[in-house]
């Protein structure tokens, strides 16, 4: 029993355990203190400042998300201060943002418009200069549109902490500082996996799915194209939210009824898929656990996208532990090119397959390579449930007033185990009935395999399995993923049978759901338990809940495909992967040896030295710490910097792999301390002090008078290399100012002709 | 180490570095110091120290060293120069061949060069000699000699002993006796010529290093930077003679760490850094807090622009900052120890290795400190251009390798710190004074300085005064004191106007203020604070609306971007400002401005969001005639706001003697000699030329209205 502690809240007694905050605390009488940045499943941060709030007697205002409870405190959410401060710090935010709300995809559902509404920010006081970066529209999965972003730090918090891929980190400071992946590179070259948390947790529009839905629109209205349409078990246990309805709403056979009024031709079940993929995955199992398989043991379930880019990135080694079956997306976009196409006898060509999903990395899925029919990908377009959504409300149509259709047939078929594979552990759950009814004939005594139910993030069980022992995990959240990969990678054996979804909760909370609404949080687990319900109630309510005895599944394999994992079977329902060496991994030609750096413009000669390699590897060496990796990097980044004289990006790579911290971190760390130069420098190196003393006595001047003779900024070098040029803070010759250092040197009480002088002196000597 | 070693022997330590010193000055006529900080090698002290050695290279009478900041920054270099039981002298503003001059004429006993004497103090003088200016009532006696002597007609310097002899001596010059004096009335009565009983003539001291050889005034109390300028920085043997180490000694032998706990929270030292914490409750706070791993770190990340003090205290004296550390280290129950300090203090970073290397070769540091159980290691971090780091969360995650980033508090570093552990931070200055706390006492230390401010503080004062340099006063001296008395007032015979503490976080105080005391409460009040140091004097020709600008354009630059209220806030204060020193301010910009100032100081995360309004602020408040001035009438008095001047000829006074003419840079100036003059505004680029060389005041640089 936590101790327990008194204190007064805007006038009334509160009782909570120590160690809550006041937010919490406040929240028990019904006060939701404003707040921005506050996300509960993310670590403090502490930064937006909206949630503010007055303890009697602290000189201090404190943020209420921070802030414990103590026992006597008098606490006060809100008062004229603290009216105005909540204001004039939302306007702040507001004044550099774009001003599109009316065109913006989250008008009417963002935080920041929602706070600035009820904040009463009614004027702009303090408009100024707005920032400006470029869209990024390179993803598959995700946009980023950084104009929009309020700094919140919830996407990199949510990137980092719940998913551990670090796609995101923040650069730079103060006014320039922005989300960006490693090096600013195009977030279609970094380690993200597109899950699309980041659109999940973030308040504004900073990121969201790359919407096509203009296509499907064009293909909808194409005579020469067949459009069909399936969709994911997940999209109908949330799609009510994005229509205003309560979480928690079963919409299955509204779904198939707007499909159709939306004009799609045929429209199919996902779920197909997914018994398929069962049935095909649980074969897969008991051949490698029977030991019939050169696969190892344990088997990785490989049906959600984010994971298989995940493990393909950061587990290379163990990518033959994935099970070779396709996803329940992938599976059924292939079956409508070939079953399908040759039942109706339609030219493959002219079908045009469009997948709702409540995902956005299944938009990455459905470009892979591997996935396509003739030259023509399987998948022509993913939408997400938001999109499906949207399209619905463009054409007018309210989904959850229909009537409940059936889908087609053939391939719109599906059990109550094909529905649960929305909710984490749903897969394994199918894939042990069918498994167990493989092996022994029967059915298996239970069919709601409790263990495997349920929200912690990484659940372990032994399943009595006709007498011998399965065991088995399951993950959800790619941070979680990490833990069970490193159990896995260390070949401890622990497990048979490891299923791991990449998102928190599994697929109903995928990255492409409805937003949460006001007053509730995204990745809520209560959220995620009800439409997690919603899939278990239709397990419950279907006749067949067992993959394999789909009444359309035994006559595909029955008039089709034969056997599962037969040639044929293997040719549909299977596929391969391939490690991949993106940014921040370790780039390829930091794996040659010699290491083999492309020179940038071909001036930087020393930085393809053999020695300065060797020498970065002492210091890394000399540096390392074992216990806190990551407090070498700032040392190590020093001396990398004075052996090659900035810090290139391939630089930057290397120390990231080697210190062992995710790249866009080190980005991030590099950007934001003003002594480590990212660009070459010139060859004579000048810094003119704008400390306090040197500015009163002139600095501005001598500034001023360089920069015209050198013809560039503060931060810039001339275009011969020559010389780079500086602003420093302070380099303590306050009794010499104003003064400048050139190349280390202090020059003191200068006038801009002198300093000029210096200059030109520098270039005679370099004539000569 | 093996059992034949004897144990640990401080005493030892330092009677065999006094003996080793001695001897090599024992047969010395003259003994040469250079202040080798980083002020004096700029200057060129490096080029004068080699030249001197060449010069000294076939005589062994000469001893030279290097010292640290002698304090007088505004004359670097420097090079003081004492004769055997003589006068010291001090001379600034030196170049090879002046400091060759200046010595030659001293080995041949010719009179001083007075051009190149700082301040010159003459020859009718008394030099208070002593190895210790922290010793309990020396400051009182400084202050009764100094009265003694102005009745006298004298002048007072103050000189440091590195011999090791101890007590107190008076030099008397040109009788050139010395006196041992060993309280005030045996000073006064040397003074006054009747003392002849306390002389020691030849025989003590036996050669002494000097410092602050300037006339004393009987304000300084050097206890943190009690042997900058006096001991070789680079030398353990010298460090020793000054005491060094002896506090430890005291402390991991002698007293409990609860003792030192308790003795530092009754001397009531404060934090340096500029929060002005109890220095022995963080101790305390720290220390009770359970936790198998704690941490100390010394916050070295001096990043006010203008201040230097902690540089030079890492220049001049390493081991006092160690030694203080250690302390800590020992108090709280840490064993381990950083220094996050600057990338940009290269020459203290290779001081602070080599002193924290010999330290423990000596033992003194590492494992079983000093042969005790105590064991502690020191760790040197360093920044890499980030002001916001000296705020104590940035600082951790500085040295755990995260963007400096602050946090919101609490929890405090003393309960979740360094990787979660219990951290104490102090500054360089709040450690430096340690030593001679628990040397002389709580009780010593307590009765420096005003009620609620104990000890002293150093100032870095710079800007627009005569006297640039480092000075430390007893908290309660009043700011004119240290600006006109110690600074020696305002240099070119212009008029003061303010002085701003406390750098980007401080404020502006005007001259109706400068009777305000150096305390943290007074300049608080003022609108002010003690801050970390920082004293930039400020004369007629500054804007102070320009001045406000310019700090926040610093702060805008250092804030680290993560909470709303600094990075938005500051970002459009400066905005606002820029407007009005251009010229196109409306009156309702001077509202917003206090809107945003206070939303900004009330809501900001860290310290640095919190306290970067003040300059505004306090402008604002002392100076709001400037800025309606600015606003209003389009005018800018000091002449800083280009964008208000407007150059122009008063016909009334103009004789046409060309020297405006002459002047302009662009040539906009136009007349027949003899003639009016007349300026072309559109091709004034306003550079104020014609303005500064025009004898005649015809020239107006008023504002647009």
């Amino acid at each position: 029993m936590p101790k327990m502690v008194n204190l007064i809240i805007d006038g009334r007694a509160v009782q909570v355990p120590a160690g809550t905050s006041i937010m919490k605390a406040a929240e028990k009488i019904g006060i939701r203190v404003p707040r921005l940045c506050y996300h509960p499943l993310l670590s403090i941060d502490g930064a937006c400042r909206i949630c503010v709030v007055e303890i009697k007697g602290n000189p201090k205002l404190v943020t209420s998300c921070s802030h414990p409870v103590s026992e006597g405190i008098e606490v006060r959410t809100t008062t004229p201060e603290i009216r105005e401060i909540r204001r004039d710090i939302t306007e702040l935010l507001l004044d550099n943002h774009p001003k599109d709300c009316q065109i913006c995809e989250r008008d009417g559902n963002c935080e920041l418009q929602r706070l600035a509404y009820n904040l009463g920010v009614r004027e702009r006081l303090f408009e100024g200069e707005r920032k400006h970066f470029e869209d990024d529209y390179s993803s598959a999965a995700v946009v980023r549109n950084p104009d929009k972003c309020i700094l919140c730090h919830r996407c990199v918090r949510v990137c980092a902490e719940v998913q551990g891929v670090t796609a995101l980190g923040v650069a730079h400071r103060g006014f320039r500082s922005n989300v960006v992946p490693a090096f600013e590179k195009p977030f279609s070259e970094s380690v993200c996996t597109g899950c699309g948390q980041c659109i999940n947790v973030c308040p504004t529009a900073s990121f969201l799915e790359h919407n096509r839905t203009e296509e499907v629109w064009k293909a909808l209205a194409d005579p020469t194209k067949h459009t069909i349409v399936h969709f994911a078990p997940s999209v109908r246990a949330a799609i009510g939210e994005g229509f205003g309805l309560p979480v928690g709403g079963n919409y299955e056979g509204q779904v198939v009824a707007a499909l159709r009024l939306l004009g799609f031709e045929k429209v199919f079940d996902t779920q197909f898929g997914a018994d398929v993929c069962t049935f095909e995955e649980a074969s897969e199992l008991l051949e490698r656990l029977e030991g019939h398989s050169d696969r190892p043991i344990p088997m990785l379930t490989s049906c959600s996208a984010a994971w298989l880019k995940f493990i393909e990135q950061f587990y290379p080694d163990q990518i033959n532990n994935l099970t070779t079956v396709k996803s329940p997306m992938s599976i059924v976009s292939k079956l409508i090119r070939t079953y399908y196409a040759e039942k109706m006898g339609w030219d493959p060509d002219s079908i045009y397959v469009v997948t709702a999903m409540c995902c956005t990395a299944k938009k990455w899925e459905a470009a892979r390579p591997q996935l396509s029919t003739n030259g023509h990908q399987d998948t022509d377009v993913v939408i997400t449930t938001r999109e499906l959504v949207w399209m619905c409300k463009a054409a007018g149509i309210y989904l959850p007033g229909l009537s409940p259709e059936k889908p087609d047939d053939l391939l719109g078929e599906s059990t109550g185990a094909g529905a649960i594979y929305g909710a984490t552990g749903g897969v394994m759950e199918s894939a042990l009935r069918t498994a167990y009814n493989l092996k022994f004939n029967e059915a298996p005594p239970i069919f709601e395999f409790e263990d495997v139910r349920g929200m912690e993030r990484i659940r372990e069980a032994t399943i009595d399995f006709g007498g011998t022992e399965l065991r088995i995990a399951i993950a959800h959240g790619l941070g979680a993923a990490h833990k069970v990969m490193q159990e896995v990678q260390s070949g401890s054996g622990k497990y048979h049978y490891v299923e791991i979804m990449g998102c928190p909760g599994g697929c109903i909370g995928g990255g492409g759901q409805p937003y949460a609404g006001a007053n509730s949080s995204p990745l809520d687990p209560e959220i995620l338990k009800k439409r997690a319900a919603v899939l278990y109630g239709i397990d419950r309510d279907r006749t067949v809940r067992l993959a394999h005895e789909n009444p359309s599944l035994k006559k595909l394999y029955a008039d089709y495909v034969g056997k599962p994992l037969n040639h044929k079977a293997h040719e549909l329902f299977h596929t391969n992967f391939s490690a991949k060496e993106p940014r921040g991994i370790l780039p390829p030609y930091l794996l040659a040896d010699p290491i083999d750096v492309p020179t940038p413009e071909g001036r930087c000669k020393s930085c393809t030295g053999e020695s300065n390699w060797e020498e970065l590897n002492k210091v890394i060496a000399g540096s390392r710490n074992d216990t806190h990796p990551q407090s070498s990097l700032i040392p190590v980044l020093h001396q990398a910097q004075d052996i090659f004289g900035y810090l290139p990006q391939y630089v930057l790579d290397y120390v990231a792999y080697k210190v062992g911290v995710p790249a866009a971190t080190v980005y991030g760390v590099a950007t934001f301390y003003h002594h480590f130069n990212l660009t070459e420098q010139g060859k004579h190196r000048i810094a003119i002090c704008v400390g306090t003393a040197c500015y009163v006595n002139g600095a501005q001047s001598i500034l001023e008078a360089v920069a015209k003779e050198l013809g560039i900024k503060a931060g810039e070098t001339t275009p011969d290399g020559m010389f780079s040029l500086a602003e420093a803070h302070c380099i303590g010759a306050c009794s010499l100012a104003p003064a400048i250092l050139l190349n280390g040197e202090v020059h003191g009480q200068l006038t801009p002709e002198k300093a000029v002088g210096l200059i030109q002196n520098i270039r005679q000597s370099e004539v000569e | 180490m093996s059992n034949s070693e004897p144990i640990f022997n401080l005493a030892g330590m330092r009677s065999k570095a006094a003996k080793n010193i001695y001897s090599g000055i024992e047969d010395a006529k003259l003994q040469v110091s250079i202040g080798m900080a980083t002020c004096g090698i700029s200057a060129g002290a490096g080029a004068i120290y080699k030249a001197i050695e060449a010069e000294i290279a076939d005589r062994d009478d000469v001893v030279l060293k290097q010292v640290g900041c002698i304090g007088q920054c505004h004359k670097e270099p420097l090079m003081e120069i004492t004769a055997k039981n003589g006068a010291p002298y001090l001379y600034g503003e030196l170049n090879e061949k002046s400091a060759i001059d200046v010595l030659r004429r001293h080995l041949k006993k010719q009179p001083p060069l007075a051009d190149f004497l700082v301040d010159n103090p003459g020859e009718n003088r008394v030099t208070i000699i002593t190895a210790d200016t922290t010793s309990p009532n020396y400051f009182n006696f400084v202050k009764a000699v100094v009265a003694a002597a102005e009745l006298r007609g004298m002048v007072t310097t103050e000189a440091g002993c590195e011999g090791g002899c101890t007590g107190i001596f008076l030099h008397i010059s040109p009788e050139n006796k010395t006196y041992s004096v060993t309280d005030i009335d045996a000073a006064v009565s040397v003074i006054n010529g009747d003392g002849e009983k306390y002389c020691v003539g030849e025989n003590s001291p036996r050669f002494c290093m000097t410092q602050n050889v300037a006339p004393v005034t009987g304000l300084q109390m050097r206890i943190a930077s009690r042997n900058c300028g006096v001991i070789d920085p680079e030398s353990l043997e010298s460090a020793l003679c000054a005491y060094a180490y002896m506090a430890l000694e005291k402390a991991v032998n002698g007293m409990t760490p609860d003792e030192v706990v308790a003795a530092m929270q009754e001397s009531g030292l404060r934090g340096r850094g500029g929060g002005g914490f109890s220095t022995g409750l963080k101790w305390r706070i720290t220390r009770d807090v359970k936790g198998d791993q704690k941490y100390v770190i010394c916050n070295a990340d001096e990043g006010d622009p203008g201040a230097f003090m902690d540089r030079n205290l890492l220049e001049g004296d390493p081991h006092a900052v160690i030694e203080g550390l250690t302390i800590a280290g020992y108090a709280i129950g840490a064993n381990k120890g950083f220094f996050y300090i600057r990338a940009e203090y290269p020459l203290a970073v290779k001081r602070l290795r080599e002193a924290i290397e010999q330290a423990k070769k000596a033992g003194i540091l590492g494992n079983n400190v000093m042969g005790t159980d105590f064991s502690f290691e020191i760790e040197i971090r360093l920044g890499a251009g980030a002001f916001v780091c000296g705020e104590e969360t940035a600082l951790i995650h500085s040295i755990e390798g995260e963007r400096g980033m602050p946090r919101p508090r609490p929890p405090f570093p003393a309960e979740k710190g360094l990787w979660d552990c219990p951290t104490c931070i102090n500054n360089v200055e709040t450690l430096a004074s340690v030593a001679p706390i628990i040397l002389n006492g709580s009780a010593w230390y307590s009765g420096i300085g005003t009620e609620k401010s104990k000890g002293t503080k150093v100032f870095a004062l710079a800007g627009k005064v005569r006297r640039t340099g480092l000075v430390e006063v007893p908290m309660g001296v009043t700011l004119r004191q240290v600006i006109f008395d110690i600074g020696g007032g305002i240099r070119n015979k212009r008029g003061f106007k303010a002085v701003q503490i406390g750098g980007p976080s401080g404020g502006c105080l005007p001259e109706s203020l400068l009777d305000t005391e150096v305390d943290y409460d007074s300049l608080s009040r003022a609108g002010a604070i003690m801050g970390s140091g920082g004293m930039i004097v400020l004369d007629e020709d500054d804007c102070m609306v320009d001045v406000a600008r310019y700090f926040v354009q610093f702060t805008q630059d250092e804030s680290c971007g993560k909470c709303t209220p600094c990075r938005e806030g500051t970002k459009r204060m400066l905005e606002i400002l820029e407007r009005i020193t251009e010229g196109k301010g409306v009156l309702n910009d001077i509202e917003l401005l206090k809107r945003l100032g206070h939303t900004v100081r009330r809501a900001s995360l860290c310290g640095l969001g919190q306290t970067a309004p003040n300059p505004v602020l306090s402008t604002l408040r002392h100076f709001s005639q400037e800025y309606t001035d600015h606003v209003t009438n389009g005018i800018c008095k000091a002449g800083m706001c280009k964008s208000l001047l407007i150059f122009k000829v008063i016909e009334d006074n103009c004789i046409g003697c060309g020297a405006c003419r002459r002047a302009c840079p662009v040539g906009c100036i136009s007349g027949e000699p003899r003639v009016v003059h007349n300026i072309d505004q559109k091709k004034c680029i306003k550079c104020g030329s014609c303005y500064r060389v025009c004898k005649f005041k015809a020239i107006s640089r008023g504002g647009n209205a």
